[in-house]
């Protein structure tokens, strides 16, 4: 069983059954999949998915397995690794005007895609 | 399979009543281009603008450059599973009009990147400040989605670049080069005492604004396969990335890729080159998994002694590079990898997302968060109202005077993982 951690809401649409919709940044979409990781989940998606750096896009989703077990340590060195590419990156503060937003939201649902096969 | 490559100088390039090659200058029938490349009914409109070095012209949104080609003996045409169809190429002879770039302009989505500057401070972080550009501006058909709209842009840029290519098919070069590699056992055999060496060509597949073509086939549904380098240069690997335009590698650097030019350069001298691994970068980690086993396995079946593995792109494709290295290191083979940074504004920063100790020869292409400040200039061609928009870019980046100030990342090939950029190390 697959879960998307999201704070995207076009991904909701799309997989309503397995989104956890997160009303939050990015940075609080890696820690809930870092405090995932640690309660046993595993990766399926990366992180850092996409080209456009996580400090420009609004939208996150990651796709992680729903499995409660022992700790994985590669996915929580990925994620880890991914928060703290995050947290070098400077805060840019932008108001993206709709459409703008629309297209984050399309690329980023998009890419995990793939991992939903 | 051996090509010869045969370089047509271009020193201009100027608007003309017939399409043609003479004396170093490129001929454009402008209404003929932009109606070769508007052949697709999801086209609005062509518009077609000339851009030279030292120009007081920049350029934006880029989404691909394009180098003109043609294909004068041999199997197949230029951009296979594109503009031909999908015989073998790489073999007979291809001319080229060296000098002169198709770049094409969209406005994709919202967020824009991609800035050509042909002078000032910012023409020295593009190598394609140095080209004779032929600027294509797609409008599509209203109401055409992101994907349809991707795909639109990229063949306009590929029907325009083929067209030009068609001008220098009865042109004697100013310069032919050939390359040859030959079947694996012979190629092993031609130079025994020489070190063997594969290139690891990694290509950007995520998705959406982010993908790759190989024969015309997205390479995010490959696994991973060899593959002959002279193909290349027939335009076998094209662009469909938009995205990061620092370290994106646009169709003309695959076609130029100076990585395979550098290993044909020692053949034979000091390395045996023996090929090409194309590999792709997909999302997901057992992706990753299958792909870098795959990868590690041909790398093993070829029996050589190194290889070179090149990166496109940054993050999510950090794993993959790592799992590259590792898995091939871990056969007992040498690893040189290619990759560009993001290590903060002031350099001082971890520079990639993954590392690996057995990482311990790396090429960097620059730093991406390096600040730059371009200053106006004269002309925008392209897009300039989506100037203030720039992803790579903060809020108050484009100011009143029409100045932006911005990562490098913003520019076309700034931090190019394959090498083709001007950002160098000296010691001094």
């Amino acid at each position: 069983m697959k879960i998307i951690l999201t704070n995207n809401p076009d991904v909701v649409e799309k997989y309503p059954l397995i989104s956890t919709y997160i009303d939050g940044s990015v940075m609080q979409i890696f820690e809930s999949v870092r405090d995932a990781v640690h309660k046993g989940a595993e990766l399926i998606s990366h992180p850092l998915s996409g080209s456009i750096k996580p400090n420009d896009t609004p939208y996150k989703s990651v796709v992680i397995s729903s499995a409660v077990g022992p700790l994985d340590f590669k996915s929580l060195q990925i994620i880890e690794d991914a928060i703290s590419v995050l947290r070098r990156l400077p805060d840019k503060c932008r108001n993206f005007d709709v459409s703008i937003l629309a297209d984050f939201r399309i690329i980023d649902l998009d890419h995990i895609k793939s991992a939903l096969i | 399979m051996r090509l010869e490559v045969g370089e047509i100088l271009v020193k201009d390039v100027q608007f003309g009543e017939a399409t043609a090659v003479k004396g170093g200058v490129l001929y454009i029938d402008k209404e003929e281009l932009a109606a070769e490349a508007a052949k697709d009914d999801r086209i609005k409109s062509v518009e077609v603008f000339l851009a030279r070095p030292g120009e007081s012209v920049r350029i934006l949104p880029v989404k691909d450059v394009i180098e003109p080609r043609v294909k004068v003996e041999g199997p197949g045409g230029i951009f296979p599973g594109f503009m031909t169809d999908v015989e073998q190429v790489g073999s007979g002879r291809t001319h080229v009009l060296k000098g002169a770039a198709v770049v094409t302009t969209g406005k994709i989505v919202g967020f824009q990147e991609g800035i050509i500057d042909m002078s000032g401070p910012g023409a020295q972080y593009t190598p394609f400040s140095q080209t004779q550009n032929v600027v294509v501006k797609v409008e599509p058909v209203d109401g055409i989605l992101q994907h349809e709209h991707e795909l639109v842009v990229r063949l306009a840029g590929f029907r325009a670049a083929v067209y030009l290519g068609e001008a220098g098919k009865e042109v004697t070069p100013d310069k032919v080069t050939p390359y040859e590699t030959k079947p694996i056992l012979e190629q092993a055999a031609q130079y025994p005492g020489l070190p063997k060496v594969a290139y690891v060509y990694m290509l950007q597949t995520q998705g959406l604004l982010h993908n790759t073509y190989y024969y015309g086939v997205d390479v995010r549904q490959i696994v991973p396969t060899f593959m002959y380098p002279t193909e290349i240069m027939d335009g076998a690997i094209v662009s469909g990335n938009c995205v990061s335009a620092c370290d994106k590698n646009p169709t003309y650097i695959h076609a130029n890729n100076p990585v395979i030019a550098d290993l044909y350069e020692q053949h034979g001298k000091t390395i045996n080159f023996l090929g090409c691994i194309i590999t792709n970068e997909n999302v997901t980690l057992q992706d990753k998994e299958r792909s870098s086993n795959m990868t590690a396995k041909l790398v093993g079946f070829l029996g050589v002694d190194a290889v070179i593995i090149s990166e496109e792109g940054f993050g999510n494709p950090d794993a993959d590079l790592v799992m590259n290295c590792n898995k091939i290191e871990k056969q007992g083979i040498k690893t040189v990898l290619i990759t560009d940074e993001y290590a903060g504004q002031d350099g001082g920063s971890q520079s990639l997302a993954d590392s690996t100790p057995l990482g311990n020869a790396v090429v960097t292409a620059g730093n991406a968060n390096q600040v730059v400040e371009l200053p106006p200039m004269q002309t925008v061609l392209g897009y300039p109202e989506v100037a203030h928009v720039i992803a790579g870019g903060w809020e108050g980046s484009l100011r009143p005077d029409g100045s932006i100030e911005a990562e490098i990342q913003v520019i076309i090939g700034a931090t190019n993982e394959l090498g083709y950029g001007y950002l160098t190390a000296k010691t001094i």
